[in-house]
């Protein structure tokens, strides 16, 4: 099947009266989660994550989709009305989105954003129907060492950019890959670490860790403070259309922030915030209107924007080519398809081509339910942020408890949640990075098979993974991204010393 | 404590439970280089959690004493630490109280902590998040709840 055979395919599955509205509610959901304080992207689509699995897997993925890119938007939302991000992602949006709102100007930046994320999501689509089934047909010629090489070496480059030094990224990785570790073992069936406990031989329920280090981590932080966030400022309809010259600014941006967000979303990390911040930091670099970046610029807003938006949709191409999540919602996404027993890799295109196209598909849909959902309903999300916290907070943690029981019935993922709600909160307080720990906790088992799978299939050789040019080049790659991050702090502090010496 | 000792203390702690992992680990079957046991991977990462626990030991250790922890203090500590109590008190008393009385107690007591709205205004809140909980989760979507000893 060629991209565009795969591709009406797609739409054939996409346009379902089930997945149609999968993509919509999930676009809504989505966007009330990035609005809402408390819950971001992440802990949104684990909470969703045992709901989907009433659904056929296409559908569930979908809907997981669509509540990502969702929150994506809905996050810069509270970044432009209120200087508050409502994730990562639109941390460099506050600058000059609330200086445009200060300047009377909330609502068409709202539009532009809405207009970004659109034209960032479609074409990022474009790139991931023509280069995830060229990355799969690659992969077909992967084996276990390979397989290894990109799993391992991928959270080891995701340990290391993901932000913060060196042990802020590492030891949280180790500590989810230890977790992974929990439970009944897949090859021999042998229980790990359950201290007899049958109910821990389904291991660490991933929906309980990551509500618990996202979302209950966060609302800790939030009720640190006893003061509410002010009243938005009201968003009119009529004040949504922006004016020619800021199309016109903004028209280049969307382009870079595009490109930018392609990119960053094939690489492991926080892809989405990653490229919001290069984004940000190459329109101040190129912009014919750099000099205003950061006091109330509309480049400052629709590079990022739409640069965030792409690496989400982007961000697809590593797991639906090679079954492997090079983020935190991807890893989600890759959890919902073991479950319903789909294996995700190179052959996904050709075992489970519905679930293939059909979500790329419904990407296409997702962007046009998400301009239709939010201009007309701008009002809408800015009424939401009038809902006070003492309401949505025991709303989200209800809801959390709920979510985490209801994935396997067990106390003990409940208990588990409120320990690694407090380990999140802990962590983030030391400014330790949550997403490898997810990602290891995802990819510990993967990383183990494989292992096991080299060792098996070389008689024990452990130079097996580096044998082949592609796993050498992976590690190489790896070595020098892990190098290239070491040596950064040396240099500059040495550079620092050489300006500061006479 | 500074943001020194939050590292040095992690990194305490970190190498103590690699230390039980791997005592724990070693137990497993370990099988050969060509036949892989179930304990193989454990070891590589009990290993590894060592040694990033090492990592967050020198890093603090090299960390300037200054380095400050946005913790909160006096009555935003106590605030933090009664909706910690809260959540651990409504997940513990669930399997007996059930979903939709712990729920509501729960909400009822949380937006207490976070506002000075009248009681009977509270519980009004509190029992329509509970109830619509309980027809969202528990009816529609069929999420199999502690029914505890009421029943519901």
């Amino acid at each position: 099947m060629d991209p565009i055979e795969g591709l009406l395919y797609g739409f054939g599955v996409a346009l379902s009266f089930q997945n149609l509205a999968a993509a919509l509610l999930g676009a809504l959901v989505g966007t009330m989660i990035g609005v809402l304080p408390g819950l971001g992207p992440v802990a949104g689509v684990a909470m969703i994550l045992p709901l989907s699995y009433a659904f056929e897997p296409v559908t569930g993925l979908i809907m997981m989709a669509g509540i990502y890119y969702g929150a994506m938007y809905g996050g810069s939302t509270t970044a432009i009305l209120l200087n508050m991000p409502g994730e990562s992602a639109s941390v460099m949006t506050c600058i000059d989105g609330y200086q445009l709102t200060k300047k009377g100007r909330a609502g068409a930046v709202l539009a532009l954003v809405a207009a970004g994320s659109f034209v960032g999501g479609t074409v990022s689509v474009v790139g991931v129907m023509l280069f995830a089934p060229w990355l799969a047909k690659l992969g077909i010629l992967f084996g276990p060492a390979e397989f290894l090489a990109l799993a391992g070496g991928g959270l080891l480059i995701l340990s290391r950019i993901s932000g913060g030094s060196f042990a802020a990224g590492i030891f949280p990785m180790s500590l989810g890959l230890m977790l992974s570790t929990v439970g009944q073992e897949a090859i021999t069936a042998q229980n790990r670490f359950t201290f007899g406990y049958l109910e821990l031989a389904q291991g660490v329920e991933l929906v309980a860790a990551v509500v618990g280090l996202y979302g209950i981590a966060e609302i800790l932080t939030l009720v640190e403070s006893r003061r509410a966030a002010p009243p938005p400022v009201p968003v009119r309809l009529r004040e949504m259309l922006p004016t020619k010259t800021e199309w016109r600014r903004s028209a280049p941006s969307f382009g870079r922030g595009t490109a930018v967000g392609f990119l960053f979303g094939l690489l492991p990390g926080p892809s989405a915030a990653m490229s919001s911040f290069a984004s940000y930091r190459l329109e101040k670099a190129v912009s014919k209107y750099r000099d205003e970046i950061g006091h109330g610029a509309v480049e400052g807003v629709a590079g990022p924007e739409t640069a965030n938006n792409a690496a989400a949709t982007s961000s697809m191409v590593p797991l639906l080519a090679l079954g492997i999540p090079f983020g935190s919602v991807t890893a989600l996404m890759l959890a919902a398809m073991m479950v319903h027993g789909i294996q995700p890799g190179p052959l996904l295109m050709q075992s489970n081509a519905d679930v293939f196209w059909g979500v790329i598909a419904s990407l296409y849909i997702g962007n046009i339910a998400l301009l239709v959902l939010n201009i007309p309903m701008i009002g809408l999300w800015v009424s939401m942020l009038r809902v006070p916290r003492h309401i949505f907070l025991p709303i989200i943690l209800v809801i959390a408890v709920i979510g985490s029981y209801g994935v396997g019935n067990s106390m003990v993922d409940v208990y588990g949640l409120i320990l690694l709600g407090v380990v999140g909160y802990l962590l983030r307080k030391l400014d330790f990075q949550l997403a490898p720990m997810v990602i290891g906790l995802v990819l510990g088992p993967l990383i183990e098979k494989h292992l096991r799978e080299g060792l098996f299939m070389s008689g024990g050789d452990l130079l097996v993974f580096v044998e082949s040019p592609i796993a050498l080049g992976i590690w190489i790659l790896v070595a020098l991204v892990l190098a290239g991050g070491a040596l950064a702090p040396l240099l500059r502090r040495r550079g620092a010393n050489d300006r500061s010496s006479p | 404590m500074g943001k020194r000792g939050g590292y040095l203390v992690t990194g305490a702690i970190g190498a103590a439970l690699s230390a039980g992992y791997l005592a724990l680990a070693a137990r497993l079957p370990l099988g050969a280089m060509d036949q892989p046991g179930a304990g193989v991977f454990p070891v590589v990462v009990g290993v590894l959690v060592l040694l990033s626990s090492i990592a967050v030991l020198w890093e603090g250790w090299r960390m300037p004493a200054e380095d400050a922890v946005a913790m909160p203090a006096g009555v935003d500590a106590v605030r933090v630490l009664a909706l910690l109590g809260l959540l651990v008190g409504y997940v513990l008393l669930l399997p007996w109280i059930g979903q939709l009385v712990g729920s509501f107690l729960f909400c009822l007591l949380v937006i207490r902590l976070l506002s000075r709205t009248p009681w009977p205004w509270i519980a009004l809140q509190a029992a329509a998040i509970a109830v619509t909980a309980q027809l969202v989760f528990v009816r529609l979507l069929q999420v199999q709840m502690p029914r505890g000893i009421l029943g519901f």
